[in-house]
């Protein structure tokens, strides 16, 4: 196991760290009790951080920014129709080691970004050689598909 | 102060870090700015950061992570399923944090996200370490079972 595309864990950053000599201060050194919190935090964090994020605008059917935990690059989009769209991250991906690792996502989160009354949901499911993130944009109040501006976390 | 289940401030991690002597180059010699900014960085993400997620469709827990349990190895929160839509998730009271304290979980916020094609909204409150989450037809207003992605804070 290694990190991004997999979540590490705090076993992965090794054991309990223990001084070989009492730290003389802490601002030149860094002591087990610190290293320890770190990377308690480190590792917590890698469990429940999402694993990519992205924008895009279905008015103009265009990506307006995103990140994996691996890559910068952004997921493919595609556009099925008003309010509905697909996009798309690679099944594997290089971790810090350049090795080539499965990508495993299981949900997603979806927020419209606006004024208007808008509501959205998503799945996670997996195709070929990618990951798919379908989501649907409703008008929150006719109920019926609408085009907006999403923010999208994936987990 | 210590980790998980708490927040660690920038202060958890002792004071500002100064060389003893500059670090002769940047590849085997990591020097005071390296850890200011890394300590700096991550005590700014506890901050921010949710704590804990769980995924259910209401029969069953689909996935689980918390931030106190960094070895990803945590008992499943305990779902009850009260209704039509209306779903549990108890977490444990305490849990240790890494020096083995037992820590209260101190929940304060959970949001839920529906998963899926239909248009359905999903609502959450906390009561101590219980997330009860509560979903919606959309369309019709009346609760429906689906399933949720929530966020605990």
């Amino acid at each position: 196991m290694a990190g991004w595309p997999t979540r590490i864990t705090r076993k992965i950053l090794g054991p309990i760290i223990r001084d070989l000599i009492p730290a003389p201060n802490r601002r030149s050194w860094i002591p087990d009790v610190t290293w320890n919190l770190a990377w308690w935090v480190l590792a917590g964090l890698g469990q429940v951080a999402p694993k990519a994020w992205f924008a895009y605008s279905g008015a103009i059917g265009s990506g307006l920014g995103g990140a994996t935990g691996w890559s910068s690059s952004q997921p493919g989009n595609a556009k099925n129709g008003t309010g509905d769209y697909t996009f798309t991250i690679a099944d594997s991906a290089a971790d810090e080691l350049g090795a080539t690792t499965a990508v495993v996502l299981q949900f997603a989160k979806v927020h419209s970004i606006g004024t208007a009354n808008v509501r959205c949901v998503a799945a996670v499911s997996h195709s070929g050689s990618n990951w798919e993130i379908g989501v649907k944009v409703f008008d929150a109040d006719a109920g019926t598909p609408v085009d907006a501006v999403i923010f999208v976390e994936v987990f | 102060m210590a980790g998980w289940p708490e927040r660690i401030t920038r202060d958890a991690l002792g004071p500002a870090l100064a060389d003893v002597i500059p670090p002769p180059n940047g590849v085997s010699f990591l020097g005071a700015a390296v850890f200011t900014l890394a300590w700096w960085v991550l005590a700014g993400l506890a901050r921010t950061s949710s704590r804990a997620w769980v995924a259910t469709d209401g029969a069953d827990v689909l996935g689980h992570g918390e931030a106190w349990y960094p070895n990803g190895d945590g008992p499943v929160p305990e779902l009850t399923k009260n209704g039509t839509g209306d779903y549990d998730l108890e977490y444990e009271s305490t849990a240790a944090n890494e020096v083995n304290v037992a820590k209260a979980l101190g929940l304060t916020y959970a949001k839920a996200y529906p998963q899926g094609s239909t248009n359905v909204n999903a609502v959450c409150s906390i009561s101590g370490t219980t997330v009860t989450v509560k979903v919606f037809d959309a369309d019709a207003g009346t609760p429906v079972d689906a399933t949720v992605f929530v966020e605990v804070f």
